[in-house]
């Protein structure tokens, strides 16, 4: 049931992750299905003539102006709007929204405001008050024309403030008024979306046209998390499945004096093996349907978690079909069945006889043959990965994955014999011969050996997780200390004195520009890089450090000598490229080949990142100026931030200090890495669950054992002793297997991180492996309390008389 | 001729379901040091019980069991099992070895629960060994011995500590005749040459006739 539960919550946490990525850009967007905006070429805002042409196709044609202002509802307080600057019928025909209050007596026009209700109540504002606003350094009152309940643009403010103000409120201040700043468009006919791209794309050269978001997009940005999602499943289920198969193994075999009753009244194999798996379909079915209902919770709950920040005041709402649930319940019984035929099979092989007379013998496994299995595995597991490119391969690493966590359960036999002669030399000395018992009941105990497997799967996975979750912690923290600037400002309409405005801001000391393109496509290795940054040699250095594997400043002057450059080892392994290979950039204008003179190691854009000369990508991306802006400042960012905000009011440029970066970037990690845990403390939630159904299972199995050592003079305080040691010395040994195999765990993750764009180093720490050890330790000792109980209780006689 | 087993209006009743079965009435008996009983009685009689009632497997409903002069009933738990170490020896129908055990551990077993090295045993063990014909399969495992062979190591078990009383249940239930005879000579040989009290529950009355006397249990209660 619980891993039908993962399993669900994992398959739908895509779509629930996509939907509510969609639910926050319609709320913007509303039913609007192409946009037209200015990009990098653009000179001027787009205009309504080009669309007028084609207002045939449209439902409608939205031109509007996005903006901010700042409110003071007292003297120490500032808060920012968004503005959008929009015709009242069309934002209500883009996108609806219902009115709390509004002033029917004045038309929506002028310096007029739409604030949403949670605005008001927080800042008791009524219709009718007039509000403070500073636009563009300048001062306005703005009437307070209406009041939104929240749906359509004021549905859910997250860290924004939402407000609508008229359209010739701000083109009035941009000096735009002909034109717009956006045209949001609804087609008549939702097919023609790709060939209308393509005749507006043609309409505005210099303009984008595009669709506000597509399937894809919202996929592939929920990706990290989906497929995360799917890794710690595959473990889910793996060990359900472990579960499942010994927990059906010992069914069976208390069954079997009813299949021989069974079998000797005329019941053919066929017969039994069928009333058999229909009790595991059953079971299943029951497990499938309670599966996808606590699938559902699990789902909340985890879409709850993930959303992102800027989402964080919008109502998760899980995303499943049909289809899901179907996959779900499916699944479920093919776990169920796959999990308890092998032991059904082997119960139809006994003899009829044996069965009846209770003879039935232990067949001892082909060990030598498991052994062969868990070496060739964990070979694989090991070898593979590094001699394959993660990008194009992260199913074969997935599989690696597995492998290793198979190659474990079959390994644990052989390590607890192995481990058995050392723990008997030491119990001997510390524990007496209760201790040297102890250890000899593990050799070829299924429960213990099923126990320390379950231990080692849950323990590994932990491990995985958490030491993942500390080096990508430890890798950003690395990123920060690269960094050596203050505030950074991402601005595609800069001119010529942007640069030396920006350095006469009070507070502004030092400044660096550079040149950056993003996602630029490569014709030659089929593929593209984020970010591709023209620097400055002289004094990049002083405000960005990349690792530059060789002479630095030879490197970055020869980087000046052609089209040369300098990329991300990370880059390098994606692309299979050494020193001398040449990578070829299109560009608007055409091809150019760059040659790589060099590597860098960068976590900076995930690694998707190289450096070329200023010089050369000015020219051949025809760029004008500067993009990029990093400035060390001589007095707080904050207030720095501010004083830029306040100098280049009209600008529509990015800016963010390295405080906030950074802690939007560790507030995103953890996130992630929360849900990852809750994950993965739900797959060692099912190994614990495992291990104590063992404990019963072994209790139930070794109860007439434990009576007969009780009537040859063993005492209950020894019994139970000796339980305490199994159980202490199955729980070192799954702590070390749960290390050993979290181990390799960890090494394949690192390439599967790298196959999913995150090249992240692992960093082992120590404690963690550690914690691991003294968790299974704790896990099985506490587990051991109940069969402990019960054996100091149970009746002498009865167990070996009847069990 | 010192008592090994001395019982004393013993009474023993089990609750099934609603209603008290009445398994052991009033028995009183007693059995001398160095004496080979044989305990017989149908199916359901209750003489399985006396015997785990003698070993202190089981709590009497009323009465008194005294072993070598010790009285069960006010034993703890601690000096019960210490009694079954030491004093007694069990073998059982179905063998009852611990499988993960090879035949020498098996044997030694009551001397580690007695908290002694298995140094301390080696030459009992040997002689038992010896006694029971099993030398050269000291490294087996349980399952790798045929019925014959495992009630043997069950008797060298039993006797390891060299308690005084041998109880036997069914002994030879699980065993062909030939493996029958061989085992219940060794238990008389037991008795002979070592003394021990045997007591044995049987239903068969030619392994009944290797006792010295015959004890019929009918309706829980001694004939």
């Amino acid at each position: 049931m619980i891993s039908s539960a993962l399993l669900f919550a994992s398959t739908a946490m895509s779509g629930t992750l996509a939907k509510m990525q969609a639910d926050m850009m319609r709320q913007y967007y509303g039913s609007a299905e192409l946009l037209i905006t200015t990009n990098e070429n653009s000179t001027s805002f787009p205009t309504m003539q080009g669309v007028k042409r084609y207002k045939e196709y449209f439902e409608y044609m939205v031109g509007a102006f996005n903006g901010s202002g700042v409110y003071k509802p007292n003297v120490n307080e500032s808060v920012w709007l968004s503005l959008m600057a929009v015709d009242y019928d069309d934002l209500q025909a883009m996108n609806p929204f219902s009115m709390s209050e509004q002033l029917e007596s004045k038309a929506f026009s002028g310096e007029k405001i739409i604030i949403s209700r949670t605005t008001a109540e927080k800042y008791k504002l009524v219709v009718g008050d007039y509000i403070d606003l500073s636009i563009s350094n300048a001062n306005y009152k703005y009437l307070v024309w209406g009041i939104a309940q929240p749906s359509g643009l004021f549905a859910n403010e997250g860290t924004n403030i939402q407000a609508a103000v008229p359209k010739e409120a701000l083109s009035s201040i941009y000096n735009a008024r002909n034109s717009e700043g956006i045209i949001f468009i609804k087609l008549k006919n939702p097919s023609e979306k790709k060939d209308m791209i393509e005749i507006l794309s043609k309409e505005y050269p210099r303009h984008s046209v595009r669709e506000p978001f597509s399937q894809e997009e919202l996929e592939a940005e929920a990706a990290p998390l989906t497929t995360s999602f799917l890794l710690m499943t595959v473990i889910v289920f793996f060990m359900s499945a472990f579960i499942v198969h010994s927990s059906f193994k010992v069914l069976t075999v208390e069954r079997l004096p009813v299949i021989g009753t069974f079998r000797s009244v005329g019941a053919t194999r066929k017969i039994t093996n069928g009333v058999l798996l229909l009790e595991s379909f059953v079971y299943s079915i029951i497990g499938g349907f309670f599966g996808c209902i606590a699938g559902i919770g699990i789902l909340y709950v985890l879409s709850y978690m993930s959303r992102p920040m800027w989402l964080e005041n919008f109502v998760p709402t899980a995303q499943f079909s049909l289809g899901h649930l179907i996959l779900t319940f499916v699944t479920a019984i093919f776990l169920g069945l796959l999990s308890s035929i092998l032991p059904i099979i082997k119960v139809a092989r006994i003899p009829v006889k044996d069965i009846i007379l209770n003879s039935v013998e232990k067949k001892h496994s082909k060990k030598r043959i498991k052994l062969v299995v868990a070496i060739i595995s964990i070979i694989i597991a090991v070898a593979i990965p590094p001699f394959i490119n993660p990008t194009k391969t992260l199913p074969l690493l997935m599989l690696c994955m597995l492998l290793s966590i198979v190659s474990v359960v079959l390994f644990v036999p052989h390590i607890i014999n192995f481990s058995v002669m050392f723990f008997e030399k030491i119990y001997g000395l510390t524990f007496g011969n209760e201790g040297i018992l102890a250890v000899k009941n593990l050799r070829d105990n299924k429960s213990i050996v099923n126990n320390i497997s379950l231990l080692a799967i849950g323990l590994s996975s932990l491990l995985m997780i958490n030491i993942v979750s500390s080096s990508v912690g430890e890798e950003v923290g690395n990123v920060y200390n690269d960094l050596d600037f203050d505030i950074w400002i991402s601005y595609y309409d800069s001119n010529t004195n942007f640069e030396k405005l920006l350095r006469t801001v009070d507070g502004v000391g030092d400044v660096s520009a550079s040149y950056k393109l993003s996602n630029i496509n490569l014709t030659n290795v089929d593929s593209s890089i984020s970010v591709v940054d023209g620097i400055n040699k002289n004094n990049f250095s002083d405000f960005c450090e990349v690792h530059v594997i060789g002479d630095k400043q030879k490197l970055f002057s020869k980087l000046e000598e052609g089209r040369n450059l300098l990329l991300s080892k990370s880059l390098k392994e994606r692309f299979n490229v050494k020193e001398g290979d040449f990578l070829d950039f299109k560009f608007e204008k055409g091809i150019k080949s760059y040659k790589i003179i060099g590597f860098f190691n960068t976590l900076l854009y995930n690694g998707d990142y190289c450096i070329v000369s200023e010089k050369y990508l000015k020219s051949d991306a025809s760029l004008n100026y500067y993009t990029n802006f990093y400035i060390k400042t001589t007095l707080d960012p904050d207030a720095v931030s501010e004083n830029i905000s306040k100098k280049f009011p009209k600008s529509n440029m990015y800016l963010t200090t390295m405080e906030q970066m950074e802690i939007n970037n560790a507030n995103s990690n953890n996130q992630l890495f929360a849900i990852l845990n809750g994950f993965s403390l739900m797959s060692l939630m099912i190994g614990i669950f495992g291990v104590l159904n063992n404990f019963v299972i072994s209790f139930l199995e070794r109860k007439h054992w434990l009576a007969v050592y009780r009537s040859i003079g063993m005492n209950k305080v020894q019994i139970v002793k000796m339980l305490f040691i199994e159980s202490l010395t199955g729980g070192i040994i799954g702590g070390i297997a749960g290390m050993a195999s979290g181990y390799v765990l960890i090494m394949n993750i690192g390439y599967i991180l790298k196959g999913m764009k995150l090249p992240i180093e692992i960093h082992l720490n120590t404690s963690l492996f550690i914690y691991a050890l003294f968790g299974g330790i704790l896990i099985t000792v506490i587990a051991s309390i109940s069969p402990a109980l019960k054996s100091s209780k149970m009746n002498i006689m009865e167990a070996i008389k009847y069990e | 001729m010192e008592a090994a087993v001395n019982i004393i209006d013993l009474c023993k009743t089990y609750k099934l379901g609603k209603l008290d079965v009445e398994v052991l009435k009033n028995i009183s008996l007693i059995i001398g040091t160095g004496e080979f009983v044989s305990i017989m009685g149908p199916s359901g009689s209750g003489k399985s019980t006396l015997l785990y009632l003698i070993g202190g497997l089981d709590k009497p409903t009323s009465g008194s069991i005294k072993i070598m002069g010790k009285e069960l009933s006010v034993m703890k738990d601690r000096d019960e099992s210490i009694m079954r170490r030491r004093d007694i020896g069990f073998v059982f129908q179905f063998y009852n070895l611990i499988p993960n055990l090879n035949v020498e551990e098996n044997i030694i077993l009551p001397v580690l629960l007695d908290g002694k090295s298995a140094k301390s045993c080696k030459k009992n063990l040997e002689e038992l060994l010896e006694i029971v014909g099993l030398s050269d399969r000291r490294h087996h495992t349980p399952r790798e011995l045929s019925g014959g062979q495992q009630q043997r190591v069950a008797i060298a078990r039993a006797l390891i500590n060299e308690p005084e009383i041998i109880l036997a249940d069914e002994p030879i239930g699980n065993l062909d005749s030939k493996s029958g005879t061989e085992i219940m000579q060794l238990l008389k040989t037991i008795n002979d040459e070592k003394g021990k009290t045997i007591i044995q529950v049987t239903h068969s009355l030619e392994a009944a006739q290797y006792g010295k006397r015959i004890i019929n249990v009918k309706d829980g209660r001694v004939n």
